[in-house]
């Protein structure tokens, strides 16, 4: 009779291991091929100018939205609540963020779109959210923003949704 | 093989003093300490049950602090599954499985004494955490981020390396019951025509090897998040706390099964020998055993239907969590067959089956009630979630291993507990249990969440019900630890035959009672 190895079986447990860690990239892939999480927005890094079709018949409404942690108190807007987005012109807009502590703070923003199948029709070309910004103590600062739909943006893609959740992050690990 | 001479050699008994139990390699001695660990454990987290009863038996802040409160639902939880259910069952396993197969002792006996040694040290150190400052884990026992890792007390450390330490145990236990079963068989005992018990462990063995390393994982992350500055749940450094649910239950739906397919095998041989009638479907227990634990890889996400998954992935957890009723359905009337125009008797262990028969079978009912999503959005986080789970796990996995113990105890130690005590215990058990979890079901449906210290005043009455049915259960939990004293230290109760019952079927009836230190040193011929 053939035998078990313990040493064979050790194997399993020790590539589930493994794939307890590949689930956070596997759950990324899984969140862009399904457009979950509204994360899958295009980032456009060429030529500008390539963008820019003034020829673009396709529009739809952004509506710009502000969430600040509520343990924070900060001011989080962003300057126009509504935009109308065109495909090939370029929008540039800011949020605007006051810092009321008397010292420094570094924050990320982490965007979201909604509806999360249609986030692939929303082209950033700059945003605040890209890197961390570090606002300087009781001050404001306008957050540069700069978006466009998408060419690819079927008909029916009327209306879309952008908001950004603001966390701190020089404190990973509570904000207490 | 050199059997013969072995045991000319080596026929001794145990050594002497508390060293024996430090060194033994004995399936059996490392099986008495792994029961008598959970039952510790049983106790210790009974205890924190009565905490959490008594300060919701009214309305308002009377006995402890919130944050002591969460403490104690935590612990509770962590100590019950962790410490108490799956080392009972680890034990019987250590127990029972070599002599079911006609082994002489586990395959890995060094490995075995390493395994239970660990458990102590695991969970001493999480006890330790309640006497720490900012106190134990008060995130609850699903611990989810970034409640256990953002904002948990400092202690939460411990709980991750006690976590890994119960990890690495329970796998290393479950690879010796592996090789057990594949190495160790009396000859002509093939797979199918192992007792149930064995198959429904040696399942339940590959799902730990398969799912306890994620456990490791998610908490070796947690670990990280907190001491090493990564984000894998952290948003602000591009993590997501969701994640974290769905690397968590991908561990903690097989778990569930992983503390209920043993109480299947247990059930199984009990119903058969007190019914007088071989097992009704033997085979397709064991295809429905392997197929709920094959489901359950693919059902973890209808622990989270209220986290926004795409309505696609509602859709496909609730069916493939309704899917699971058929396999359960099909054990459930197996047992009912078993039963059906046999001359049963109706002793302790039996007593313990029947009332494992029904009530896990509501406690599956109000589960099929949770899959459907959209109801489950009502559901979800309520006293409903509490009374459910508590059937599969009180009724359900607990009330198995008490009858396992019932039934197996006089082969162990060679004398019959007492039956009068046996039935004050189920009768007291069974009557408490319901008082405790039925209503449960009713605030729920009405609106009471879970992990709460206080609630609003509609919930007064139930509530007060609940808790009195928690302390007649719990206090009639000493009627059995009695029983057990009584019959094993105290040496009272009639000498067992070596069959015990009527007609068991089973290699470890074949011995004699007490069973001795060593058995099957030579292999018994299986027809």
């Amino acid at each position: 009779m053939k035998k078990m190895s313990p040493w064979k079986l050790s194997l399993v447990p020790i590539f589930m291991f493994g794939f307890g860690f590949a689930m956070v990239p596997l759950y990324d892939i899984f969140c862009e091929v399904t457009g979950l999480n509204g994360k899958n927005y295009e980032v456009f890094s060429g030529d500008i100018n390539s963008l820019i079709n003034e020829d673009g018949i396709q529009t739809a409404n952004l509506q710009m939205l502000a969430d600040a942690d509520s343990r924070d108190l900060w001011q989080f807007q962003p300057e126009n609540k509504h935009l109308e987005l065109q495909a090939g012109r370029l929008i540039t807009t800011y949020y605007e963020l006051t810092n009321p502590y008397d010292y420094p703070v570094t924050i990320q923003a982490v965007p979201s779109v909604a509806p999360g199948e249609w986030a692939e029709y929303l082209v950033k070309i700059e945003c605040f959210c890209f890197t961390q910004q570090v606002v300087p103590a009781k001050s404001t600062m306008k957050l540069p923003l700069q978006v466009t739909l998408s060419a690819k943006a079927p008909k029916e893609v009327n209306h879309l949704s952008l908001s950004y959740r603001l966390y701190q992050s020089e404190t990973l690990g509570g904000t207490f | 093989m050199s059997h013969a001479i072995e045991s000319a050699d080596h026929h001794h008994g145990p050594d002497k003093g508390f060293l024996r139990w430090v060194y033994t390699t004995n399936h059996k001695d490392i099986g008495t300490m792994y029961l008598l660990l959970a039952l510790g454990s049983l106790l210790i987290g009974g205890t924190m049950a009565f905490v959490i009863r008594a300060e919701l038996f009214q309305p308002g802040l009377q006995l402890v602090d919130p944050n002591f409160f969460n403490q104690m639902t935590t612990m509770h939880g962590l100590i019950m599954v962790f410490g108490a259910i799956m080392p009972a069952f680890v034990g019987l396993a250590n127990w029972l499985v070599p002599m079911m197969i006609g082994a002489p002792d586990m395959a890995l006996p060094r490995i075995n004494n390493w395994s239970f040694w660990l458990l102590p040290f695991a969970f001493g150190m999480l006890l330790c955490t309640l006497f720490m400052d900012g106190g134990a884990p008060n995130f609850g026992w699903t611990f989810y981020a970034p409640l256990s890792t953002s904002y948990a007390p400092p202690s939460v450390t411990f709980f991750i390396f006690s976590v890994h330490i119960m990890g690495i145990s329970s796998i290393m236990g479950a690879v010796n019951v592996i090789v057990t079963i594949f190495n160790m068989r009396a000859p002509g005992m093939t797979f199918m025509k192992m007792p149930l018990f064995v198959w429904t462990w040696l399942i339940t063995a590959f799902l730990l090897i398969a799912v306890m390393p994620v456990l490791a994982g998610v908490v070796t992350m947690m670990l990280m998040d907190i001491h090493f500055g990564t984000s894998f749940f952290d948003a602000a450094g591009g993590g997501d706390p969701v994640l974290f649910q769905h690397v968590f239950w991908f561990f903690g739906h097989p778990e569930v099964y992983i503390m209920i397919l043993p109480a299947f095998g247990i059930v199984s041989h009990i119903i058969s020998t007190f019914s007088r009638k071989p097992l009704f479907g033997y085979t397709s227990m064991v295809w429905a055993t392997a197929s709920i634990a094959v489901l359950s890889f693919i059902v973890w996400a209808h622990h989270m239907f209220t986290v926004g998954l795409p309505l696609v992935g509602e859709l496909f957890f609730m069916y493939s969590t309704m899917l699971i009723a058929v396999p359960t359905g099909v054990k459930v009337f197996n047992w009912v067959t078993t039963m059906f125009r046999g001359s049963m008797t109706f002793e302790t262990p039996m007593l313990f089956a029947i009332a494992f028969v029904v009530l896990f079978t509501i406690g599956g009912l109000s589960g099929l009630m949770l899959a459907i999503a959209p109801a489950d959005f009502q559901y979800h986080d309520t006293y409903f979630v509490v009374a459910h789970f508590h059937y599969v796990l009180v009724p359900g996995a607990l009330f198995s291993i008490l009858a396992g113990v019932y039934y197996w105890l006089p082969k162990w130690c060679g004398r019959m507990y007492s039956e009068t005590l046996g039935k004050w215990h189920f009768w007291l058990s069974f009557i408490g249990v319901n008082i405790t979890f039925f209503p449960m079901h009713f605030i729920g449906l009405a609106g009471m969440p879970r992990r709460i210290p206080d609630y609003a005043l509609q919930f007064a009455d139930f509530n007060a019900i609940v808790s009195v049915g928690a302390f007649i259960f719990g206090l009639s939990q000493l009627i059995f630890v009695y029983n057990l004293w009584r019959t094993t230290i105290g040496g009272k109760g009639e000498k067992a035959t070596d069959k015990v019952w009527d007609e068991p079927t089973g290699l470890e009836w074949e011995i004699p009672s007490p069973a001795p230190y060593h058995t099957f040193q030579e292999p018994p011929v299986v027809k």
